[in-house]
């Protein structure tokens, strides 16, 4: 156990180095020279003075693995190096950001699990019906929905045209409904597919019939027996989902003009910030690669059938 | 390292891929698919809008680009069925133009990551040793990232243009294709007719073009199916987000994008557009859902 927790450690701080080394490097393969870009969109004349005078401020002249090693132990003290836009430092830019985008994810999650566990469930339990295929049906149009378009319709029907709430901006709970709301469907409707399948699979098993047989309630069956290893294929792919959560923040905080990082790194996309870019998708590989650490080790915990030494 | 590589793609896995690889043979999944109504339907809604697009130049009353700013901002009406949109074009037009570039990026982000995977999945599969540890290194870098955070740093490390979005895109993209190349290539090789082939003095590359690509291409063909829906959406939005196509290119993201500060004054700029990304990705949304329960029976409806 411990060892395979080490393995996993491991593993996990080697992806992180070599995604710091690509995150590195892409500055330096933009095309052009990126001292040049870079004044230039901040609206200084890219003499070769003023260029010169840049990339040693940013140490460009040195050797790359000497930059590099510069960078990195900067990077692992929090020191990500000063917006070009704000001048402020990213990290504290990016870290007064993060609560907001988490925020938003969470109640993502939250949506996801309120609209995804009655529908898939009761999908599953009444199979065949006319509530299965009503479920299937609304999971396709809650899949096929652009996220900033619904955003946009939500906006102008229940805060403009209605004033239900507000048109943009963080603070209440009545804040969060509907951007969670947006960035929560897509995702649950592919939550209650998958739930369902897992759910048919699980009420094929001998130990269903057992507790059926036992005379035990059938809701009981459902939910306490039949739920728990229903999730479990549901809670792997958690992992991943949470990923295009967490990619889907950067639209839906668009929309909604959420005060979060992804707004944020849009922002910095358009005005060539890259210290920010680059300590956006850092924070961002960590939090997912983090997260999928996390739902590796619940998973095994749920399910005592899997090897801790074995699972690759 | 054999033993690594066989644990990873885990026997269930190879199974399932087995078993779809042989349902694609066997199965006369036409007759299957053309059971389920709403994939028909799905169809229907593809064909439908593909053939408005290709006739977009004969259909279309405007051209999308003309800017007359005095009809600028006008509700649909009986000469713009669609309404108008800030530069006063003809938002039917545009629309109906539109379909050419949101379908057609999307395809050929799709095709441009299916033949990348196929090479490099395969290549990684049939040979293994080194080769496949290198790609498969590759391949769990770039899962450490989530795709659409991967492709929006690419497209905006490299500047916001169509051609960059697809780049990024595409780079996101293939990893998954290739990973699943590679376990069914690994499957496949261990069958007895291609240890007939080799005994009979069959190059490997003849054995790779002969015996193995033809057991991979329908399956990919499904999976994209399946994707094109989810990549359509990828590619709007990150148009809306302004770093695909640029105006006055009509393209359905980034029209919402331009809509985006007009939409409490003219909300039609934003429904048109929005409800034809939502057509056509439930279309292939439908048709991949029929597509899913043929291969996959223990999803039958």
């Amino acid at each position: 156990m411990l060892k395979y927790l080490l393995k996993k450690v491991i593993h996990l701080i080697f992806v992180m180095l070599i995604v710091s080394i690509l995150v590195f490097i892409s500055i330096r393969v933009i095309p052009g020279d990126s001292a040049e870009v870079i004044l230039r969109t901040n609206g200084i004349e890219p003499t070769v003075e003023s260029i010169e005078r840049f990339r040693e401020e940013l140490g460009l002249n040195q050797p790359l693995l000497v930059q590099y090693i510069e960078w990195l132990t900067g990077v692992l003290r929090g020191d990500f190096g000063r917006s070009f836009i704000t001048g402020r430092p990213v990290l504290e830019e990016v870290w007064y950001r993060f609560p907001a985008t988490l925020e938003l994810t969470a109640g993502g999650v939250v949506v996801m699990l309120l609209l995804s566990l009655p529908v898939g469930i009761l999908a599953a339990v009444f199979k065949n019906t006319a509530y299965d295929h009503l479920g299937r049906i609304l999971a396709l149009l809650g899949a096929s929905v652009p996220s900033f378009w619904l955003g946009m319709m939500l906006i102008y029907w229940l805060a403009v045209k209605q004033s239900f709430f507000p048109v943009m901006g963080r603070g209440s709970l009545q804040h969060l409904i509907l951007p969670a709301f947006t960035l929560g469907l897509g995702m649950a409707a592919t939550y209650s597919r998958l739930l369902r399948a897992s759910m048919l699979e699980v009420l094929k098993q001998d130990y269903i019939r057992v507790a059926r047989a036992k005379g035990l309630q059938e809701r009981s069956i459902i939910l306490k027996h039949a739920l728990r290893n229903a999730l479990i294929p549901v809670i792997t792919a958690f992992g991943v989902s949470f990923g295009h959560l967490l990619g889907g923040t950067v639209v839906v905080e668009t929309v909604f003009t959420w005060p979060g990082m992804g707004r944020f790194v849009v922002d910095a996309i358009f005005s060539r910030d890259y210290p920010v870019i680059q300590a956006y998708v850092l924070v961002m590989a960590l939090v997912f690669v983090t997260v999928n650490f996390l739902v590796d080790l619940i998973y095994q915990f749920l399910d005592p059938r899997i090897n801790f030494e074995r699972g690759s | 390292m054999k033993g690594e590589v066989e644990m990873e793609v885990s026997e269930e896995i190879q199974q399932s891929l087995q078993r779809n690889i042989e349902k694609v043979d066997k199965v006369d999944f036409n007759l299957q698919l053309f059971n389920d109504k709403l994939a028909i339907l799905g169809l229907i809604i593809i064909l439908s809008i593909v053939i408005l697009g290709a006739l977009a130049p004969y259909l279309a009353p405007y051209d999308p680009i003309q800017v007359n700013l005095t009809n600028r901002l006008q509700a649909p009406n009986q000469e713009f069925v669609f309404g108008t949109d800030h530069l006063g074009r003809c938002l039917f037009s545009r629309v109906l133009f539109g379909v050419r570039t949101s379908l057609a990026i999307p395809f050929f982000v799709l095709l441009a990551s299916i033949l990348i995977s196929i090479l490099l999945g395969t290549m990684s599969g049939y040979l293994g040793g080194k080769i496949d540890e290198l790609i498969m290194g590759v391949i769990n870098i770039l899962l450490a990232l989530p795709s659409l955070v991967l492709a929006l740093a690419i497209a905006g490390l490299l500047g916001p243009s169509l051609l960059n979005l697809m780049i990024a895109l595409v780079a996101t993209y293939w990893v998954n294709y290739a990973r699943i190349i590679r376990g069914m290539v690994i499957s496949i090789k261990q069958n007895e007719y291609i240890l007939a082939a080799k005994a009979c003095g069959a190059s490997e590359i003849r054995i790779i073009v002969k015996h193995i690509l033809p057991n991979i291409i329908s399956p990919i063909i499904v999976l994209a199916t399946l994707d094109m829906g989810y990549i359509i959406l990828s590619v709007s939005s990150l148009s809306f987000l302004g770093l695909g196509a640029q105006p006055p290119t009509a393209e359905w993201g980034a029209m919402l994008n331009a809509a985006r500060s007009y939409f409490q004054l003219a909300p039609w700029l934003m429904f048109f557009p929005g409800m034809a990304i939502l057509l056509v990705v439930l279309g292939f949304n439908l048709l991949g859902d029929g597509l899913r329960d043929v291969f996959d029976p223990n999803e039958l409806v």
